[in-house]
């Protein structure tokens, strides 16, 4: 049974500014965000909204320009190069609309990255990815690499990878958004069950308001300001 | 190690399974061939210099400064001699000991006369000296001492005099008279054998006589030296030759071939590594290829540097994986360098031959088309044999090896620090924005 106390994301008025020049781009305007641990939470908006900022903030790839951020015991916008590195490889699963899969390395490879690269042995970390790509029906593309793929398939192999390590929180940034309908409904079905399954939190950023009926909450972002 | 082995993988994928743009991989191509290239000349310089050098010390030593000379500034009797040379025989390292009266003369034929330095020798040193008979080629003729007029002359003034075999020389020495002017004193040598060392300053003036006539001839100019031949003549010399001289009376002077060559060690010495730290700067300037080949992998690898930062690789491990990046291309470039390089210096006589022929025909068939009615061309060559050996000795040298492979990766891996930094230091969130 989760309680109000039991979030896992505490975000209290998180602003971004991005300097242009002499012009300041106030990306976030003092976001307040609590997400619930093991909750999905969807975030819609307009492109430049802020919806990727808000994402990276969360991950630990950006700094706000004020406010904070919370995950767990952890102050995300506080931590050293190397309690980042540790969070965003411990805590964090990433997956982005261009999947970003390493060329160079095969299916099985890429959803191995997180664990091996967090210090888990090559072989244990191969077992492990060789499972999740089973679960997301990728068992035979094991050996391929990204350009032998779909863009479905990469997708999919996102969702394993950023699924490794089991993490307590999976940002998606437009994980759909470059798919078809039929693609983006297998992908969503596979990030929503194996989020669940993993009982890992979910934070889905997109423009794809079907996505909306899958998770347990949808926001929306409007020129940097979280609405309801 | 598994911090290693995570950085050994990436680092391997990125230059081995990467699908770098043409552009790139041709520029690594070229970092590799580069290094490699530059390599070559470096690794031919030390092992020919150290060959030369080695080969001109060891006829020095055998056949010019011996390996150990005694030397008495004081008139000694046979009985003091010999007792010298029984006691130097007691060391355990001590092979050989003889008797040498060095001088000079003017030698006279009847196409010339050249002024000689003479040694004065005892007759069965070409028996009983190995490491003469090694280095002293008997070209025509044999090594005959035996009798008070036989002589052994080198190529060199042999070819000067217009003498050979059986022919008679005349020569012409001084003997110096206290408050006087010096006696001159003219003796007929019969040439009993011609010889080369190979290397000229040995040869060019070279004439050896019987001991017993030495002594007749210059047992006022300077008396009497003894030469020693030791075990491992490279090894402890001075430490030996303190001993040698502790066991003798006070009145011998002792100097190691140390000693007596360190002037023309040193400046081979000295030209060898300067040639070899120019030789090191053309590695150097190679290798930065390999600084701006993978300044292009880096920014064609941006995104992926970014998605591994993104998924937790710490900055540390990134730049170690392309430290390892620029391992693989140095440790290619090395091992392509130094095998085209040993293959050029085991065969750098038959190079220098080849290279000889082909500017020689060259230079004919020029000289020809210039001048058609001109007398044949003079033959050139890459390396005067008047100072140099005639024959470069090459043995190679293990541990030079290993120190130019260190200093090649070592090169390699610096070439690769302000890359390898650069893709640590990438901001995953301004790439994944612009991508």
């Amino acid at each position: 049974m989760r309680t109000n106390n039991d979030n896992l994301v505490e975000i209290v008025n998180l602003g971004k500014i991005y300097k242009n020049g002499s012009e300041e781009l106030h990306i976030l305007r003092g976001v307040d965000l609590k997400i619930a641990r093991g909750s999905s939470i969807l975030i819609s908006g307009e492109s430049g909204s802020g919806k990727s900022t808000l994402l990276n903030l969360i991950g630990g790839l950006d700094r706000p320009s004020y406010g904070s951020v919370k995950v767990g015991d952890f102050m995300v916008d506080h931590g050293s190069e190397e309690e980042m590195t540790a969070y965003r490889n411990q805590q964090v699963g990433f997956i982005f609309q261009f999947h970003y899969l390493m060329k160079d390395f095969s299916a099985l490879e890429n959803t191995m990255l997180p664990a091996f690269m967090g210090g888990e042995a090559k072989e244990k970390a191969l077992k492990r990815a060789a499972e999740l790509l089973e679960r997301v029906e990728l068992g035979d593309r094991e050996d391929f690499y990204p350009s032998q793929l779909s863009g479905g398939e990469r997708q999919r192999v996102a969702v394993a990878r950023a699924l490794i390590n089991e993490p307590d929180i999976v940002l998606a940034d437009e994980p759909t958004g470059n798919l078809d309908e039929k693609h983006s409904e297998i992908v969503a079905e596979l990030l929503f069950d194996l989020s669940k399954f993993f009982e890992t939190t979910l934070v889905v950023v997109s423009h794809d308001l079907s996505l909306a009926k899958r998770a347990d909450r949808h926001l929306r972002l409007n020129e940097g300001v979280l609405k309801g | 190690m598994n911090y290693l082995s995570r950085a050994n993988f990436l680092g391997f994928r990125l230059l081995f399974h990467s699908r770098a743009s043409k552009k790139t991989r041709s520029h690594i191509i070229g970092a590799i061939l580069g290094i490699g290239a530059s390599l070559i000349p470096l690794i031919v310089v030390i092992q020919v210099s150290g060959g030369m050098i080695e080969g001109i010390s060891r006829r020095f030593l055998e056949i010019g400064s011996y390996h150990v000379q005694l030397r008495s500034f004081t008139e000694l009797e046979e009985e003091e001699l010999n007792y010298a040379a029984e006691t130097l025989k007691n060391h355990p390292r001590v092979k050989h000991v003889f008797p040498v009266i060095f001088g000079e003369g003017l030698l006279y034929s009847e196409a010339g006369k050249t002024g000689v330095s003479i040694r004065s020798l005892p007759a069965d040193i070409y028996e009983e000296d190995e490491g003469l008979r090694r280095y002293l080629d008997i070209e025509e003729g044999a090594f005959r001492l035996d009798e008070a007029n036989q002589a052994m002359l080198s190529r060199e003034l042999a070819d000067r005099l217009g003498v050979s075999i059986g022919d008679r020389v005349r020569l012409l020495t001084a003997r110096p008279v206290p408050g006087r002017a010096p006696i001159l004193r003219p003796s007929i040598f019969n040439v009993q054998g011609i010889f080369s060392t190979g290397y000229y300053e040995l040869d060019s003036l070279s004439m050896y006589i019987p001991v017993d006539t030495g002594r007749v001839l210059f047992h006022e100019s300077g008396g009497v030296v003894l030469g020693v031949k030791v075990e491992r003549p490279f090894e402890n010399i001075e430490t030996l030759a303190a001993e040698l001289r502790d066991s003798l009376p006070p009145f011998w002077q002792i100097y190691s071939w140390f000693n007596l060559e360190r002037p023309m060690l040193e400046s081979f010495y000295t030209t060898r590594n300067l040639l070899v730290f120019v030789m090191f700067l053309i590695v150097a300037v190679a290798a930065v290829n390999i600084s701006s080949s993978m300044i292009m992998l880096v920014i064609e690898k941006e995104p992926e540097i970014a998605m591994l930062k993104s998924m937790g690789t710490s900055p540390r491990l990134i730049v170690l994986s392309f430290l390892h990046t620029g391992l693989f291309i140095g440790l290619a470039a090395t091992i392509m360098g130094l095998a085209l390089g040993l293959l050029a210096a085991v065969n750098i006589n038959e190079l220098i031959g080849a290279l000889e022929t082909a500017i020689n025909m060259v230079y004919a068939l020029v000289s020809r088309i210039i001048a058609p009615t001109a007398g044949g061309a003079e033959e050139l060559s890459i390396f005067d044999q008047s100072y140099y050996l005639e024959e470069i000795p090459i043995r190679i040298r293990f541990v030079e090896i290993f120190y130019t492979a260190l200093s090649s990766l070592s090169l390699s891996a610096l070439a690769a620090y302000i890359p390898a930094r650069k893709a640590g230091r990438i901001r995953p969130y301004e790439i994944l924005r612009k991508h």
